[in-house]
Protein backbone atom coordinates (compact mmCIF):
# COMPACT_ATOMS: atom_id res chain seq x y z
CA UNK A 1 0.00 0.00 0.00
CA UNK A 2 2.86 2.20 0.81
CA UNK A 3 4.75 1.36 -2.02
CA UNK A 4 1.94 1.90 -4.09
CA UNK A 5 1.16 5.34 -2.69
CA UNK A 6 4.66 6.04 -2.97
CA UNK A 7 4.59 5.28 -6.92
CA UNK A 8 1.54 7.14 -7.66
CA UNK A 9 2.73 10.03 -6.27
CA UNK A 10 5.82 10.29 -8.37
CA UNK A 11 3.14 9.42 -11.49
CA UNK A 12 1.83 12.71 -10.10
CA UNK A 13 4.82 14.55 -10.14
CA UNK A 14 5.69 13.46 -13.53
CA UNK A 15 2.00 14.54 -14.83
CA UNK A 16 1.92 17.38 -12.88
CA UNK A 17 5.34 18.46 -13.09
CA UNK A 18 5.40 19.89 -17.09
CA UNK A 19 1.88 21.82 -15.93
CA UNK A 20 3.58 23.67 -13.19
CA UNK A 21 6.40 24.43 -15.73
CA UNK A 22 3.81 25.50 -17.89
CA UNK A 23 2.33 28.11 -15.79
CA UNK A 24 5.80 29.91 -15.93
CA UNK A 25 6.12 33.54 -15.33
CA UNK A 26 5.97 36.36 -18.90
CA UNK A 27 8.85 37.56 -20.43
CA UNK A 28 8.48 40.65 -19.16
CA UNK A 29 7.96 39.82 -15.41
CA UNK A 30 10.99 37.60 -15.35
CA UNK A 31 12.73 40.55 -17.14
CA UNK A 32 11.49 43.34 -14.84
CA UNK A 33 12.52 40.61 -11.86
CA UNK A 34 15.86 40.42 -12.31
CA UNK A 35 16.52 43.96 -13.25
CA UNK A 36 14.84 45.40 -10.13
CA UNK A 37 17.29 42.53 -8.24
CA UNK A 38 20.37 43.65 -10.24
CA UNK A 39 19.19 48.13 -8.89
CA UNK A 40 18.81 46.89 -5.37
CA UNK A 41 22.17 45.50 -5.57
CA UNK A 42 23.85 48.74 -7.60
CA UNK A 43 21.31 50.95 -5.08
CA UNK A 44 23.26 49.21 -1.88
CA UNK A 45 25.67 51.97 -0.31
CA UNK A 46 28.78 50.91 -0.65
CA UNK A 47 31.82 52.84 1.95
CA UNK A 48 34.49 53.36 -0.71
CA UNK A 49 37.28 54.89 1.90
CA UNK A 50 36.92 51.36 3.65
CA UNK A 51 40.13 49.59 3.35
CA UNK A 52 38.15 46.39 2.01
CA UNK A 53 36.37 48.39 -0.84
CA UNK A 54 38.51 46.18 -3.33
CA UNK A 55 36.96 42.76 -1.58
CA UNK A 56 32.90 44.21 -1.13
CA UNK A 57 33.10 45.37 -5.04
CA UNK A 58 33.99 41.79 -5.69
CA UNK A 59 31.68 40.33 -3.74
CA UNK A 60 29.19 42.66 -5.26
CA UNK A 61 29.84 41.92 -9.03
CA UNK A 62 30.14 38.26 -8.03
CA UNK A 63 26.05 38.72 -6.93
CA UNK A 64 25.51 40.87 -9.67
CA UNK A 65 27.35 38.01 -12.55
CA UNK A 66 24.56 35.71 -10.68
CA UNK A 67 21.51 37.94 -11.40
CA UNK A 68 22.83 38.22 -15.15
CA UNK A 69 23.32 34.73 -15.40
CA UNK A 70 19.81 34.09 -14.52
CA UNK A 71 18.22 36.18 -16.92
CA UNK A 72 21.21 35.82 -19.81
CA UNK A 73 21.31 32.89 -22.25
CA UNK A 74 24.62 33.54 -22.69
CA UNK A 75 25.65 30.45 -24.54
CA UNK A 76 23.12 31.86 -27.59
CA UNK A 77 24.67 35.24 -26.75
CA UNK A 78 27.69 33.76 -27.96
CA UNK A 79 26.60 31.99 -30.69
CA UNK A 80 24.63 34.61 -31.89
CA UNK A 81 28.23 36.72 -31.62
CA UNK A 82 30.40 34.12 -33.66
CA UNK A 83 28.21 33.98 -36.18
CA UNK A 84 29.28 31.53 -38.82
CA UNK A 85 32.36 30.80 -36.53
CA UNK A 86 30.08 29.00 -34.45
CA UNK A 87 30.22 25.77 -35.92
CA UNK A 88 34.01 25.50 -36.21
CA UNK A 89 34.03 25.26 -32.96
CA UNK A 90 34.41 21.87 -30.67
CA UNK A 91 31.22 21.55 -27.91
CA UNK A 92 34.43 22.26 -25.25
CA UNK A 93 35.47 25.13 -27.18
CA UNK A 94 32.06 26.32 -27.52
CA UNK A 95 31.67 26.40 -23.72
CA UNK A 96 34.88 28.03 -23.15
CA UNK A 97 33.90 31.00 -25.16
CA UNK A 98 30.70 31.55 -23.90
CA UNK A 99 32.28 31.36 -20.54
CA UNK A 100 34.78 34.23 -21.30
CA UNK A 101 32.57 36.28 -23.59
CA UNK A 102 29.99 36.53 -20.69
CA UNK A 103 32.49 37.87 -18.78
CA UNK A 104 33.87 40.32 -20.50
CA UNK A 105 30.28 41.84 -21.05
CA UNK A 106 29.86 41.75 -17.51
CA UNK A 107 33.58 42.74 -16.67
CA UNK A 108 32.66 45.81 -18.94
CA UNK A 109 29.47 46.59 -17.98
CA UNK A 110 29.79 46.31 -14.59
CA UNK A 111 33.43 48.75 -14.59
CA UNK A 112 31.12 51.27 -15.94
CA UNK A 113 28.49 51.05 -13.37
CA UNK A 114 30.77 52.16 -11.08
CA UNK A 115 29.99 55.09 -9.06
CA UNK A 116 26.79 55.82 -10.68
CA UNK A 117 23.79 56.92 -9.35
CA UNK A 118 20.94 54.42 -9.81
CA UNK A 119 18.58 56.35 -7.79
CA UNK A 120 17.45 58.81 -10.24
CA UNK A 121 17.15 55.57 -13.40
CA UNK A 122 13.34 54.79 -14.45
CA UNK A 123 12.72 51.79 -16.73
CA UNK A 124 8.96 51.47 -18.05
CA UNK A 125 8.48 48.16 -19.69
CA UNK A 126 6.38 48.70 -23.08
CA UNK A 127 3.86 46.00 -24.13
CA UNK A 128 5.91 42.89 -25.16
CA UNK A 129 6.09 41.56 -29.17
CA UNK A 130 6.15 38.38 -29.69
CA UNK A 131 7.83 37.28 -32.53
CA UNK A 132 7.10 34.58 -34.78
CA UNK A 133 8.98 30.85 -33.57
CA UNK A 134 11.90 30.20 -35.38
CA UNK A 135 11.69 26.87 -38.04
CA UNK A 136 13.18 24.45 -35.00
CA UNK A 137 10.22 25.88 -33.01
CA UNK A 138 12.27 28.05 -30.63
CA UNK A 139 9.25 30.55 -29.27
CA UNK A 140 10.47 34.53 -29.24
CA UNK A 141 9.29 38.01 -27.79
CA UNK A 142 10.70 41.50 -27.71
CA UNK A 143 10.31 43.21 -24.69
CA UNK A 144 11.06 46.80 -25.33
CA UNK A 145 11.79 49.27 -22.61
CA UNK A 146 12.41 53.07 -21.88
CA UNK A 147 15.24 54.16 -19.85
CA UNK A 148 14.79 57.28 -18.83
CA UNK A 149 17.95 58.91 -17.03
CA UNK A 150 18.44 62.82 -15.69
CA UNK A 151 15.49 63.31 -18.31
CA UNK A 152 17.22 62.03 -21.76
CA UNK A 153 15.08 58.60 -22.48
CA UNK A 154 16.87 55.22 -24.25
CA UNK A 155 14.95 52.66 -26.02
CA UNK A 156 16.27 49.38 -25.31
CA UNK A 157 14.74 46.19 -25.78
CA UNK A 158 15.94 42.62 -24.87
CA UNK A 159 15.12 40.05 -27.07
CA UNK A 160 13.85 36.76 -24.92
CA UNK A 161 13.83 33.05 -26.03
CA UNK A 162 11.45 30.34 -24.10
CA UNK A 163 13.57 27.95 -22.25
CA UNK A 164 12.06 25.21 -20.48
CA UNK A 165 13.07 26.62 -17.03
CA UNK A 166 12.45 30.39 -17.68
CA UNK A 167 12.43 33.06 -20.34
CA UNK A 168 16.08 34.19 -21.24
CA UNK A 169 17.22 37.27 -22.80
CA UNK A 170 19.88 36.72 -25.84
CA UNK A 171 19.99 39.62 -27.83
CA UNK A 172 19.90 43.55 -26.00
CA UNK A 173 19.07 46.19 -28.70
CA UNK A 174 19.90 50.08 -27.45
CA UNK A 175 18.99 52.73 -29.80
CA UNK A 176 17.92 50.04 -32.70
CA UNK A 177 21.74 48.74 -32.15
CA UNK A 178 22.01 45.10 -31.97
CA UNK A 179 24.64 43.59 -29.65
CA UNK A 180 24.91 40.01 -30.90
CA UNK A 181 24.67 42.01 -34.65
CA UNK A 182 27.89 44.34 -33.34
CA UNK A 183 30.24 41.43 -32.13
CA UNK A 184 28.75 39.43 -35.17
CA UNK A 185 30.24 41.87 -37.28
CA UNK A 186 33.40 42.37 -35.38
CA UNK A 187 34.11 38.28 -35.36
CA UNK A 188 33.20 38.13 -39.51
CA UNK A 189 35.96 38.67 -40.85
CA UNK A 190 37.79 36.06 -38.47
CA UNK A 191 36.77 32.66 -40.38
CA UNK A 192 40.79 32.01 -40.79
CA UNK A 193 41.75 32.70 -37.51
CA UNK A 194 41.69 29.53 -35.36
CA UNK A 195 39.27 28.76 -32.23
CA UNK A 196 41.93 28.54 -29.75
CA UNK A 197 43.22 32.10 -31.21
CA UNK A 198 39.94 34.01 -30.47
CA UNK A 199 39.36 32.24 -27.44
CA UNK A 200 42.95 33.18 -26.02
CA UNK A 201 42.30 37.19 -27.60
CA UNK A 202 39.26 37.14 -25.24
CA UNK A 203 40.85 35.85 -22.13
CA UNK A 204 43.83 38.87 -23.09
CA UNK A 205 40.79 41.00 -22.65
CA UNK A 206 39.73 39.71 -19.44
CA UNK A 207 43.11 40.32 -17.84
CA UNK B 1 8.20 -1.63 -7.70
CA UNK B 2 11.24 -0.30 -6.49
CA UNK B 3 12.74 -0.90 -9.86
CA UNK B 4 9.88 1.90 -11.30
CA UNK B 5 10.45 4.46 -8.39
CA UNK B 6 14.33 3.90 -9.10
CA UNK B 7 13.55 4.69 -12.97
CA UNK B 8 11.03 7.73 -12.37
CA UNK B 9 13.82 9.11 -10.07
CA UNK B 10 16.13 9.10 -12.39
CA UNK B 11 14.08 10.37 -15.00
CA UNK B 12 13.11 13.01 -12.93
CA UNK B 13 16.36 14.23 -12.10
CA UNK B 14 17.69 14.22 -15.94
CA UNK B 15 15.15 16.18 -17.11
CA UNK B 16 16.35 19.52 -15.86
CA UNK B 17 19.58 18.69 -17.72
CA UNK B 18 18.11 17.64 -20.83
CA UNK B 19 16.17 20.81 -20.86
CA UNK B 20 19.47 23.31 -21.03
CA UNK B 21 20.73 21.59 -24.15
CA UNK B 22 21.63 23.86 -26.83
CA UNK B 23 19.43 25.30 -28.71
CA UNK B 24 19.32 25.07 -32.52
CA UNK B 25 21.31 27.58 -34.39
CA UNK B 26 18.28 29.11 -36.68
CA UNK B 27 17.81 31.78 -33.76
CA UNK B 28 19.83 33.89 -36.04
CA UNK B 29 18.51 33.33 -39.59
CA UNK B 30 17.11 36.40 -39.24
CA UNK B 31 20.31 38.56 -38.48
CA UNK B 32 20.63 40.14 -42.35
CA UNK B 33 22.69 42.52 -41.15
CA UNK B 34 25.54 39.99 -41.81
CA UNK B 35 24.67 39.51 -45.57
CA UNK B 36 27.30 40.58 -48.05
CA UNK B 37 24.48 42.72 -49.88
CA UNK B 38 23.95 44.61 -46.65
CA UNK B 39 27.88 45.55 -45.79
CA UNK B 40 28.18 49.40 -45.98
CA UNK B 41 32.17 48.93 -48.01
CA UNK B 42 35.25 50.66 -46.26
CA UNK B 43 37.09 51.50 -49.14
CA UNK B 44 39.00 54.26 -47.28
CA UNK B 45 39.84 52.26 -44.71
CA UNK B 46 43.52 53.24 -43.82
CA UNK B 47 42.54 56.78 -44.15
CA UNK B 48 40.06 55.84 -41.72
CA UNK B 49 41.71 54.00 -39.52
CA UNK B 50 44.02 56.97 -38.85
CA UNK B 51 41.23 59.22 -38.59
CA UNK B 52 39.82 56.57 -35.87
CA UNK B 53 43.45 56.76 -34.13
CA UNK B 54 43.22 60.69 -34.15
CA UNK B 55 39.73 60.99 -33.07
CA UNK B 56 40.57 58.78 -29.92
CA UNK B 57 43.64 60.44 -29.00
CA UNK B 58 41.51 63.65 -29.83
CA UNK B 59 38.71 62.44 -27.47
CA UNK B 60 41.53 61.16 -24.18
CA UNK B 61 44.37 63.62 -24.42
CA UNK B 62 41.73 67.06 -25.26
CA UNK B 63 38.24 66.54 -25.27
CA UNK B 64 37.73 64.44 -21.66
CA UNK B 65 40.28 66.88 -19.86
CA UNK B 66 39.16 69.96 -20.93
CA UNK B 67 34.90 69.28 -21.11
CA UNK B 68 36.18 67.69 -17.31
CA UNK B 69 38.03 71.19 -15.82
CA UNK B 70 34.98 73.12 -17.85
CA UNK B 71 32.33 70.85 -16.08
CA UNK B 72 34.06 71.55 -12.41
CA UNK B 73 33.68 75.20 -12.66
CA UNK B 74 30.49 75.71 -14.65
CA UNK B 75 27.76 74.06 -13.45
CA UNK B 76 25.52 71.89 -14.79
CA UNK B 77 22.08 73.48 -14.71
CA UNK B 78 23.93 76.38 -16.86
CA UNK B 79 25.64 73.81 -19.21
CA UNK B 80 22.37 71.69 -19.69
CA UNK B 81 20.89 75.84 -20.64
CA UNK B 82 23.49 76.07 -23.04
CA UNK B 83 23.41 72.72 -24.65
CA UNK B 84 19.53 73.51 -25.23
CA UNK B 85 20.20 76.75 -26.73
CA UNK B 86 22.75 75.29 -28.90
CA UNK B 87 19.91 72.66 -29.91
CA UNK B 88 17.26 75.49 -30.31
CA UNK B 89 19.03 77.03 -32.77
CA UNK B 90 19.43 74.07 -35.13
CA UNK B 91 15.87 73.91 -35.44
CA UNK B 92 15.79 75.16 -39.43
CA UNK B 93 17.83 71.83 -39.67
CA UNK B 94 15.26 69.93 -38.39
CA UNK B 95 12.35 71.54 -39.66
CA UNK B 96 13.20 71.28 -42.99
CA UNK B 97 14.06 67.65 -43.02
CA UNK B 98 11.18 67.09 -41.56
CA UNK B 99 9.27 68.76 -43.99
CA UNK B 100 11.11 67.05 -46.86
CA UNK B 101 10.23 63.60 -44.93
CA UNK B 102 7.13 64.36 -45.81
CA UNK B 103 6.65 64.50 -41.83
CA UNK B 104 4.08 67.19 -41.31
CA UNK B 105 2.86 66.23 -37.89
CA UNK B 106 6.92 65.99 -36.94
CA UNK B 107 7.61 69.48 -38.52
CA UNK B 108 4.35 71.45 -36.73
CA UNK B 109 5.77 69.82 -33.57
CA UNK B 110 9.47 71.15 -34.47
CA UNK B 111 7.45 74.77 -34.44
CA UNK B 112 5.62 74.87 -31.97
CA UNK B 113 8.33 73.61 -30.07
CA UNK B 114 11.29 76.56 -31.32
CA UNK B 115 8.00 78.91 -31.06
CA UNK B 116 7.56 77.79 -26.92
CA UNK B 117 10.91 77.39 -26.28
CA UNK B 118 12.28 80.52 -27.84
CA UNK B 119 9.94 82.90 -25.93
CA UNK B 120 8.99 80.75 -22.99
CA UNK B 121 12.16 79.26 -22.77
CA UNK B 122 13.95 82.30 -22.64
CA UNK B 123 15.67 81.81 -25.94
CA UNK B 124 16.24 78.30 -26.08
CA UNK B 125 17.76 78.01 -22.32
CA UNK B 126 14.58 76.13 -20.78
CA UNK B 127 12.99 73.34 -22.63
CA UNK B 128 9.40 74.03 -21.55
CA UNK B 129 8.08 72.46 -24.55
CA UNK B 130 9.29 68.95 -23.67
CA UNK B 131 9.05 69.20 -20.41
CA UNK B 132 5.60 71.04 -19.49
CA UNK B 133 3.59 70.17 -22.69
CA UNK B 134 5.33 66.78 -23.44
CA UNK B 135 6.08 67.49 -27.16
CA UNK B 136 9.00 65.74 -28.64
CA UNK B 137 11.79 67.39 -30.56
CA UNK B 138 12.67 65.31 -33.33
CA UNK B 139 16.47 64.11 -35.03
CA UNK B 140 16.18 64.70 -38.19
CA UNK B 141 18.92 65.70 -40.72
CA UNK B 142 19.77 65.66 -44.48
CA UNK B 143 21.33 62.38 -44.35
CA UNK B 144 18.46 60.83 -42.95
CA UNK B 145 16.57 61.87 -45.88
CA UNK B 146 18.37 61.16 -47.89
CA UNK B 147 18.24 57.99 -46.76
CA UNK B 148 14.34 58.11 -46.96
CA UNK B 149 14.67 58.60 -50.86
CA UNK B 150 16.23 55.51 -50.51
CA UNK B 151 19.83 56.74 -51.71
CA UNK B 152 22.58 54.07 -50.34
CA UNK B 153 25.25 55.18 -47.48
CA UNK B 154 28.17 54.51 -50.37
CA UNK B 155 30.96 54.17 -48.34
CA UNK B 156 32.61 54.59 -44.51
CA UNK B 157 33.72 57.01 -43.44
CA UNK B 158 35.67 58.32 -40.50
CA UNK B 159 36.08 62.58 -40.57
CA UNK B 160 38.80 64.28 -38.28
CA UNK B 161 36.63 65.81 -34.84
CA UNK B 162 33.26 64.94 -36.25
CA UNK B 163 33.44 61.11 -36.44
CA UNK B 164 32.08 58.15 -37.94
CA UNK B 165 29.99 58.83 -41.37
CA UNK B 166 29.21 57.78 -44.70
CA UNK B 167 29.67 59.84 -48.38
CA UNK B 168 25.64 60.16 -47.93
CA UNK B 169 26.13 61.29 -44.41
CA UNK B 170 29.04 63.72 -45.21
CA UNK B 171 26.49 65.09 -48.01
CA UNK B 172 23.72 65.51 -45.11
CA UNK B 173 26.37 67.36 -43.23
CA UNK B 174 27.34 69.73 -45.40
CA UNK B 175 23.70 70.66 -46.73
CA UNK B 176 22.44 70.75 -42.89
CA UNK B 177 25.77 73.04 -42.16
CA UNK B 178 24.16 75.44 -44.36
CA UNK B 179 20.92 75.79 -42.06
CA UNK B 180 22.90 76.13 -39.06
CA UNK B 181 22.48 80.19 -37.98
CA UNK B 182 26.03 79.69 -36.41
CA UNK B 183 27.42 79.04 -39.53
CA UNK B 184 26.72 82.80 -40.62
CA UNK B 185 28.31 84.25 -37.50
CA UNK B 186 30.97 86.43 -38.87
CA UNK B 187 34.26 86.85 -38.38
CA UNK B 188 34.62 83.13 -39.59
CA UNK B 189 36.83 83.14 -36.02
CA UNK B 190 33.72 83.66 -33.85
CA UNK B 191 31.94 80.84 -35.46
CA UNK B 192 34.44 78.56 -35.32
CA UNK B 193 34.82 79.79 -31.14
CA UNK B 194 31.10 79.19 -30.95
CA UNK B 195 31.36 75.72 -32.62
CA UNK B 196 34.37 74.31 -30.52
CA UNK B 197 32.54 75.90 -27.35
CA UNK B 198 29.53 74.40 -28.00
CA UNK B 199 31.41 70.79 -28.70
CA UNK B 200 32.76 70.84 -25.56
CA UNK B 201 29.81 72.17 -23.39
CA UNK B 202 27.60 69.10 -25.30
CA UNK B 203 31.01 66.52 -24.17
CA UNK B 204 30.77 67.68 -21.00
CA UNK B 205 27.13 66.44 -20.47
CA UNK B 206 28.23 63.39 -22.22
CA UNK B 207 27.92 60.30 -19.72
CA UNK B 208 32.04 59.70 -18.87
CA UNK B 209 32.89 56.34 -19.47
CA UNK B 210 30.42 55.42 -22.31
CA UNK B 211 33.11 55.56 -25.08
CA UNK B 212 35.56 53.63 -22.65
CA UNK B 213 32.91 50.67 -22.19
CA UNK B 214 32.04 50.27 -25.33
CA UNK B 215 36.01 49.82 -26.22
CA UNK B 216 36.31 47.67 -23.20
CA UNK B 217 33.62 45.49 -24.60
CA UNK B 218 34.90 45.36 -28.59
CA UNK B 219 36.66 42.78 -29.28
CA UNK B 220 37.09 45.14 -32.68
CA UNK B 221 36.45 48.75 -31.66
CA UNK B 222 36.93 50.08 -34.90
CA UNK B 223 34.09 47.49 -36.60
CA UNK B 224 32.20 47.98 -33.13
CA UNK B 225 32.20 51.68 -33.72
CA UNK B 226 31.62 51.20 -37.49
CA UNK B 227 28.66 48.81 -37.31
CA UNK B 228 27.05 50.39 -34.18
CA UNK B 229 26.89 54.05 -36.36
CA UNK B 230 25.33 52.15 -39.32
CA UNK B 231 22.94 50.54 -37.42
CA UNK B 232 21.96 53.78 -35.64
CA UNK B 233 21.62 55.45 -38.58
CA UNK B 234 19.09 52.73 -40.14
CA UNK B 235 17.04 52.60 -37.24
CA UNK B 236 16.58 56.55 -37.60
CA UNK B 237 15.69 56.14 -41.05
CA UNK B 238 13.18 53.59 -40.57
CA UNK B 239 11.53 55.77 -38.14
Amino acid sequence: MFKRSVVLFFVLLMVAGPIIVQAKEAPEAVLKRCVDDVIVILNAPMDVADDQADARVAERNRRLFVKADQLFDFRSLAMGALGRNWRRFSNDQKTEFANSFSHLIAQSYFARMEGQDFESVSIEYLKTEFLAPTRSGIERADVPTELIHNGVKTPVAYRMLEREDSWKVYDVIIEGVSMVSNYREQYRNSFNDSPEKLIAELKEKLK
Amino acid sequence: MRCVVLILLLFALVCPVAAQEEVADDLFDDYIETGEEHLVPDPLYWFNYGMYTFNDKLYFWVMKPVSRGYGRVVPGLIRTGIDNMFNNLLFPVRFVNSVFQGKIRGAGSELGIFAVNSTMGFLGFARPAQDVFAMEMSKEDLGQTLGSYSVKEGFYLVLPFLGPSTLRDLVGTVGDSFLSPINYVTPESASFGLRAFDAVNSFSLMRVGDYETLKQAAVDPYVAIKDGYIQLRRKRIQE
